[in-house]
């Protein structure tokens, strides 16, 4: 292939990959929020993350389409589940490994993930469900780009979604208690802030981000048992790339990183996963603490 | 302590390789033999032969793991990718190049330590949960390309015909059932063979990582987990060593993989997803991470469990609820997994330890005898590599806006001790850091005689013979009194890797040499009586004292003490002036940060005052104690006190920003 050739497939992929990578880019942010809430309170992350957001989002199936509930009360009982699940992974996976020894909690939430995939094909059954977008199929086209309308759906939802849990980060009296707790676990509590319930609470919106984003992705990637794991990956990603105390960088790199998978994916459709760990290990080799983060100094 | 049967297993045989074996340990060794000889004979069935190779493989790969998740503490979730590349490259060695099979197996484990150690290159550098992750993206993108990439792989389709090992010219798949008593005897066939095959390896691979880990090479990783700062001090490059763990089980890894593609000379993309590396991990931690014979123990009952789950699908009385944990038996993984990690840490080799006649047959440990020391004898004093001066010149460490020191200078003079004190805030430890290479100045020169050490790392510097011990100790809590003294050797061990995993004569005897060694360094520190307790059960004024016998292991010619006296109750301060005026007097340059001023100024020959990243008095401890600016820096400015018959203080250290301020 001669250069030109490339680079006109290339400028032919771009205009698509930029629309379905922004909207997937998202979905990855969203997901990557909620490392970022719970890392800055403990820095823990629930490596399970993406098996949360794959039980949201066959629990969406099993609610709109099995059951024909309305679209805001599955929401509403999907955040609920997502909540009392959060709660369930801080108590039981978290909470009695974190001080034990730094790599605990990395495999008791790995096993968190194991027994969520196990138990979703048990339930669920192997096969992918499809969940109907409530906005329709029909792709609007602009030219040779073509947007679906659920798509533009999960960037809006997607980006209020963060946006509330900015402000409420940042303007309120419990956001910045979660800050606090963040920046000085030991004077937050002798602040009388209660440091055990705010990590909770980290856990549980935590959760709830993964809940909402399995229920914007669900129609447009078919909903099914393993569907999680590479999108927690590739939110962690997202997550480590963009600085993980960094919510905004992660909103940057989420995007980026969506827009770099349809690209590779346009390139070669088979080896757009492999292309997009690779880009992050790339990434971790050059900058180590994330492209954003400055580094700081350990004191010893 | 012990009886005569205990001796009678703890007894040594010398040979000038697997030098100093126990009773206990060839009697076991043995038995392990005879039992993978018998066995297999006995049950005379090619399903059973199965699972035993298995067994045998797996503990292979759970054996290289552990020493990377339970002695060197790296999470990895990768191993099931290092494992589908051995397993790939030694059959597509074998059915591609027509390579022997005995080779192929070790380009495999070579071509996987190889893969390892460039995913590790770039990770080890981030810290906390990164390389988990990366190792979880790294069994992502094996899997994918092995899905994939079917030009090479054949993907789901698979490999097939991938011969087997070669025994007296026969293909071992090939040989003919052997009935050595009859028909109705004892048969030995080719999967008997290969068991016997896989599972010497594994005794081979089991032998000889307790051969590593109960040397030098297992303390060491073992004090790099427990403090990556303490190690980097005293030269061990923990960079190299942490590349290195990923490295060996990495290739144990790809060794266990090779294995498992010439078993039944198939191999599918199918088998390596994520969850294969999820599986080996849960070998580990079930089977007991950081202990020598958990791999065995873990591989050994999970690979059975699913298989024994299999077979009672065949009854009826089993609930309906029940049968999907049979096709699901990961689902069991993870709920033993999450229940081990809280209830039993150890895992199932930790609750064998606690069976009291089990714990009777390990050989006892026990300390060297000590004997009166009278001085040290330090090799850089003796030889006068120690009579240099330590030179901060006009050193700056920014932290973005925040000028923690800004322009310091200071020359520590040989053989003499140094003291630095400052309030709080004062830049004292990061001028510390900035000699030791922990951190690297943002401006001016760190140097010992002319040798420039800006650029250098931590265990370069402590090479040319500058250490230190810390605010906050940094000992390895696990290790015994006498195994953190004994880490101070590190520079100075000069047997290799296979020494150790051979256990040559050498290595044994230099071992020896050290824990004399070490012992005598304990006994001159008046610790000798504490050598074989766990460091982090000691009270505090005594873990600062083990903390510089073993910076004196070094042979330092520098030794700074980063507030020495910090939590060291009043009753014990003399003794640890005295310390330090013994260390300078065997003729060790001493830099001493302290709070503590009667410690300071009744052992220093020099002082240096800071504030403020700035340097604003310096000499004898009289001149120090009198200085007013230095009485300014601690106590505030004379407005603040306003006592009526003081005189006016020259220029204060700060004329607005007070103590109120800070």
């Amino acid at each position: 292939m001669d250069p030109a050739e490339i680079v006109g497939n290339f400028l032919r992929i771009l205009p698509q990959a930029i629309v379905s990578g922004v909207a997937l880019g998202s979905v990855y942010a969203l997901i990557a929020q909620g490392y970022y809430v719970t890392f800055t309170t403990t820095e823990t992350v629930n490596f399970a993350q993406g098996e949360f957001l794959m039980v949201g989002a066959l629990t969406s199936f099993t609610l709109l389409v099995l059951n024909g509930v309305n679209f805001v009360v599955a929401l509403i009982v999907v955040m609920l589940l997502m909540a009392a699940m959060g709660m369930a992974v801080e108590r039981v996976a978290i909470r009695p490994l974190r001080q034990l020894s730094s790599v605990g909690w990395v495999l008791s939430t790995v096993g968190v993930s194991v027994i969520l995939r196990q138990f979703a094909e048990i339930y669920w059954g192997r096969e992918q469900k499809r969940v109907p977008s409530i906005f329709g199929d029909t792709p609007i086209t602009l030219g040779n780009v073509g947007i679906f309308p659920q798509e533009i759906f999960i960037i809006l939802a997607s980006l209020l979604t963060m946006a509330l849990l900015l402000v409420f980060l940042k303007r309120s009296t419990f956001g910045k208690a979660l800050q606090a707790v963040a920046f000085n676990p030991a004077a937050a509590g002798l602040m009388g802030i209660n440091v055990r319930q705010m990590i909770v609470v980290a856990y549980v919106i935590s959760s709830i981000l993964a809940g909402i984003a399995g229920m914007l992705v669900a129609p447009i990637i078919f909903a099914h048992a393993e569907m999680g794991a590479l999108l927690g990956l590739k939110a962690f990603a997202a997550a480590i790339i963009g600085g993980i105390e960094n919510p905004i960088g992660i909103l940057v790199v989420g995007i980026g990183l969506g827009i770099a998978e349809f690209i590779a994916a346009g390139i070669n459709a088979s080896f757009r996963d492999a292309a997009t760990f690779l880009i992050l290990i790339l990434l971790l080799a050059w900058r180590p603490q994330g492209l954003f983060r400055r580094v700081t100094a350990e004191k010893v | 302590m012990s009886s005569s049967r205990s001796s009678f297993w703890a007894h040594r045989i010398s040979a000038p390789v697997f030098h100093h074996i126990s009773v206990a340990g060839i009697i076991l060794t043995l038995a392990a033999l005879v039992a993978i000889i018998v066995v297999p004979i006995t049950l005379d069935n090619a399903y059973f032969m199965r699972i035993a190779q298995q067994i045998a493989f797996y503990t292979i790969a759970a054996i290289g793991l552990n020493i990377l998740v339970g002695y060197q503490g790296q999470v990895s979730l990768g191993h099931g990718g290092l494992f589908a590349i051995g397993a790939y490259t030694s059959a597509l060695l074998a059915t591609r190049l027509g390579v022997p099979v005995w080779l192929c197996l070790v380009g495999g484990a070579a071509l996987a330590g190889l893969i390892g150690a460039l995913v590790a290159l770039p990770t080890l550098r981030a810290k906390g949960p990164y390389l988990a992750m990366v190792t979880i993206a790294f069994s992502v993108i094996i899997y994918v390309l092995a899905q994939n990439w079917t030009d090479l792989t054949r993907g789901p389709e698979g490999i097939k015909s991938i011969p087997g090992i070669m025994v007296f010219g026969t293909e071992i798949r090939q040989l003919r059932t052997y009935r050595p008593f009859g028909d109705d005897g004892l048969a030995i066939g080719g999967s008997v063979a290969y068991f016997w095959v896989v599972a010497v390896s594994a005794l081979i691979v089991q032998v000889l990582s307790i051969h590593l880990l109960s040397s030098h090479w297992g303390r060491t990783i073992n004090a790099v987990r427990q403090s990556e700062i303490a190690s980097e001090t005293i030269g061990v490059s923990v960079y190299r060593w942490k590349v290195g763990a990923f490295a060996l089980s990495a290739v144990l890894a790809g060794l266990a993989g090779g294995f498992f593609a010439h078993q039944d000379g198939y191999i599918v993309s199918d088998t390596f997803t994520f969850n294969k590396s999820v599986e080996l991990l849960v070998y580990v931690i079930l089977g007991g991470a950081r202990s020598l014979f958990g791999p065995v123990i873990g591989a050994t009952v999970l690979v059975i469990l699913p298989e024994f789950l299999k077979m009672l699908e065949s009854f009826d009385f089993m609930p309906a609820i029940v049968k999907p944990l049979l096709e699901h038996y990961l689902l069991l993984y993870g709920i033993l997994l999450i229940v081990f990690l809280i209830t039993m840490p150890e895992g199932m080799a930790g609750a064998l330890k606690r069976v009291p006649w089990l714990a009777h047959l390990l050989p006892p440990r026990t300390a060297p005898e000590t004997r009166p020391v009278a001085g040290l004898a330090n090799s850089r004093v003796a030889d006068g590599a120690a009579r240099v001066e330590l030179v901060a010149d006009d050193v700056k460490m920014y932290f973005g806006g925040l000028r923690a020191v800004d322009g310091v200078s200071l020359t520590v003079q040989p053989g003499q001790i140094h003291g630095l004190i400052g309030p709080n805030g004062s830049g004292k430890s990061t001028i510390v850091n900035c000699l030791t290479g922990v951190y690297r100045p943002t401006g001016g020169v760190v140097r010992l005689g002319s040798r420039t050490m800006n650029a250098l790392p931590p265990h370069a510097i402590a090479a040319l013979g500058v250490t230190r011990t810390f605010q906050n100790i940094q000992l390895f809590r696990d290790l015994s009194v006498l195994e953190n003294v004994m880490m101070g050797y590190h520079l100075r061990m000069r047997y290799g890797f296979f020494d150790m995993l051979l256990r040559t004569r050498r290595s044994v005897e230099e071992e020896e040499r050290f824990r004399q060694a070490a012992m005598d360094l304990l006994s001159f520190l008046g610790l000798a009586h504490l050598a074989e307790t766990e460091a982090q059960s000691l009270p505090y004024g005594l873990q600062r004292l083990v903390e510089i016998a073993r910076a004196m292991a070094l042979d330092p010619a520098v030794l700074i003490l980063d507030e020495p006296a910090a939590g060291v109750p009043a009753g014990e301060i003399a003794t640890l002036s005295d310390v330090i005026r013994r260390i300078r007097d065997a003729g060790v340059t001493i830099l001493v940060i302290e709070h503590h001023m009667d410690l300071v100024m009744g052992i220093s020959d020099h002082v240096a005052a800071l504030d403020y990243g700035r340097k604003i008095a310096e000499g004898s401890p009289e001149e120090i104690q009198a200085n007013e600016r230095v009485i300014a820096a601690y106590l505030g400015d004379k407005d603040m006190f306003a006592l009526p018959e003081s005189e006016p203080l020259v220029e204060p250290a700060h004329t607005t920003n007070g103590v109120t301020t800070r």
